[in-house]
């Protein structure tokens, strides 16, 4: 940061993650004078450490459904207007079925969805093996999301935070809050290690770090830091065509919208598995999910954990011999009911809340940008977040 | 040119010859002899073209850690050539990229 830090704003956004920087964004955009703040650098929480899937495939229908979908779109734009490319591909998703029963109990979870407004379909293996030849014969068939995508996550962080620079907002890395002052129940200033930033609204953003920056006002966030790490393979040529997701991890670790949320609970460790072939040609294969505070070390036993899963699905991975280069961990950040808590809060005029994304942070980012930043220049939200409020939890 | 008696590591023996394919062409190999040192005994450094620039490499490390050597062997791409031994029959294509499977 060079030059003093500025002495006044109108929206200081803590949080230099995907939610951080895409609001950032979006107010600069509507002329506001936005102040970013992060206490690292730029995505190096969970915004840098992730597989990059955008998905509406789990989303119950409703506001969670209609935010996923929207959210593409503002990625769609993006991936043409931003400086940067973010690598955003439509490139579709499989939730693959490993058992019959699975895929009979798909059948009402794509109906429930597609009343909703999605587009999934049911597709048996013969299909599914035409589509993605180098899946496992073994499969009985996958919910097939033909839109859904996936993205560079830390390019998209970049980005946005460029976009916003470039509109007017400021920057600042290595800068954390240690004090809120409020007045008359209205925020009025936050104080940073590096100097106090007037300012009307303080939009929390910071991933697994909300509950730190809400204690400063007094509110309790029940966040519960998730563990997720995930293997790197080394570039491989074309191996898939779309993100893979077996249907079990997917009804543990995401919501299915159907009741079943308290699974995820109740087990301290969750295997599943994903596969990404990034546009470099990496495959990211996710991953164990554990409930260890704030433990964010990787561990030797991931990697045969993950990799017997993958091998199943991609049996092909072990004929070419593919090398895994690296494994990474950081935490997902849930909530106990798996929605978001985003929205104004009661009580303190200014504060607004941008966080427990869970696992789908990647995908909502923009969304979340772009409704608070309606929510603070128009007063209201294109789609309705009330029931995301932190009031909710009493 | 190669290597057959070393200080340390001793002297090749036995000195048997095999033959492998290397981009369509039979060459002479000694059986037991990394890859890399087949191919450059027969005048061969060109192993492979960079993804993004399409830039020529060879042996650099030579250890099995840098993979600047890596060539499609059998079908399989990604293959270090400094580190895998040579066998009767072997084909060796020069990678592009990172080759293709199928």
């Amino acid at each position: 940061m060079l030059g003093k830090m500025a002495k006044e704003t109108e929206v200081v956004v803590v949080g230099g993650g995907i939610i951080g920087s895409a609001t950032a964004y979006y107010l600069a955009r509507a002329g506001k004078d936005v102040v970013l703040m992060e206490k690292n650098e730029l995505a190096s929480g969970s915004s840098g450490a992730n597989a990059g899937l955008t998905s509406t495939t789990w989303c119950p229908p409703g506001p969670l459904l209609q935010m996923s979908m929207a959210s593409l779109k503002e990625y769609d734009y993006f991936s043409q207007e931003l400086a940067w490319d973010i690598e955003f591909e439509r490139c579709g998703r499989f939730t693959v079925c490993e058992t019959e029963q699975q895929f009979e109990e798909m059948k009402p979870f794509v109906e429930v969805r597609n009343k909703g407004g999605n587009s999934l379909r049911l597709i048996d293996r013969n299909e599914l093996l035409e589509l993605e030849p180098n899946l496992s014969p073994s499969l009985f068939g996958a919910v097939f999301a033909p839109n859904d995508g996936h993205v560079n996550p830390l390019y998209a962080v970049y980005a946005f935070a460029d976009a916003a620079r470039e509109l007017g907002a400021k920057i600042y890395e290595y800068t954390e809050p240690v004090a809120i002052n409020a007045e008359h129940g209205c925020v009025k200033a936050i104080a940073t290690n590096k100097g106090e930033i007037k300012t009307k609204y303080i939009i929390n953003a910071c991933g697994i770090g909300a509950p730190v920056v809400s204690e400063m006002v007094g509110l309790k966030i029940p966040i519960i830091p998730n563990r997720e790490q995930m293997l790197v393979s080394e570039e491989m040529p074309p191996i898939l065509n779309r993100v893979i997701i077996n249907a079990g991890y997917m009804k543990d670790v995401q919501p299915t919208g159907l009741g079943d949320s308290a699974a995820r609970k109740k087990s301290t460790q969750t295997v599943g598995t994903v596969c990404n072939q990034t546009k470099k040609g990496n495959l990211l294969l996710v991953g164990v999910n554990d409930f260890v505070g704030e433990d964010e070390r990787t561990t030797f036993e991931s990697f045969p954990a993950i990799s017997e899963g993958i091998l199943r699905v991609l049996p092909i991975l072990r004929t070419y011999d593919v090398q895994i280069i690296r494994s990474f961990a950081k935490f997902y950040i849930y909530t106990p009911d798996q929605k978001p808590i985003l929205g104004k809060v009661d009580g303190l005029e200014g504060f607004i809340m941008a966080s427990g994304v869970n696992d789908y942070g990647i995908c909502f980012g923009p969304i979340i940008g772009k409704l608070l930043s309606d929510l603070i220049c128009i007063g209201e939200t294109t789609i309705p977040i009330d029931e995301f409020n932190l009031s909710r939890f009493g | 040119m190669r290597i057959i008696d070393h200080p340390i590591l001793g002297r090749i023996e036995p000195e048997r010859t095999i033959r492998i394919e290397v981009d369509g062409k039979m060459i002479e190999a000694l059986e037991g002899e990394p890859i890399a040192a087949a191919l450059v005994a027969n005048s061969m450094r060109l192993f492979r073209f960079t993804k993004k620039y399409n830039e020529p490499r060879g042996i650099f490390c030579a250890i099995g850690r840098c993979t600047d050597c890596v060539m499609v062997v059998n079908g399989i791409p990604n293959t270090r050539t400094c580190v895998t031994q040579v066998e009767e029959g072997m084909k060796i294509e020069t990678q592009y990229g990172s080759g293709s499977i199928r």
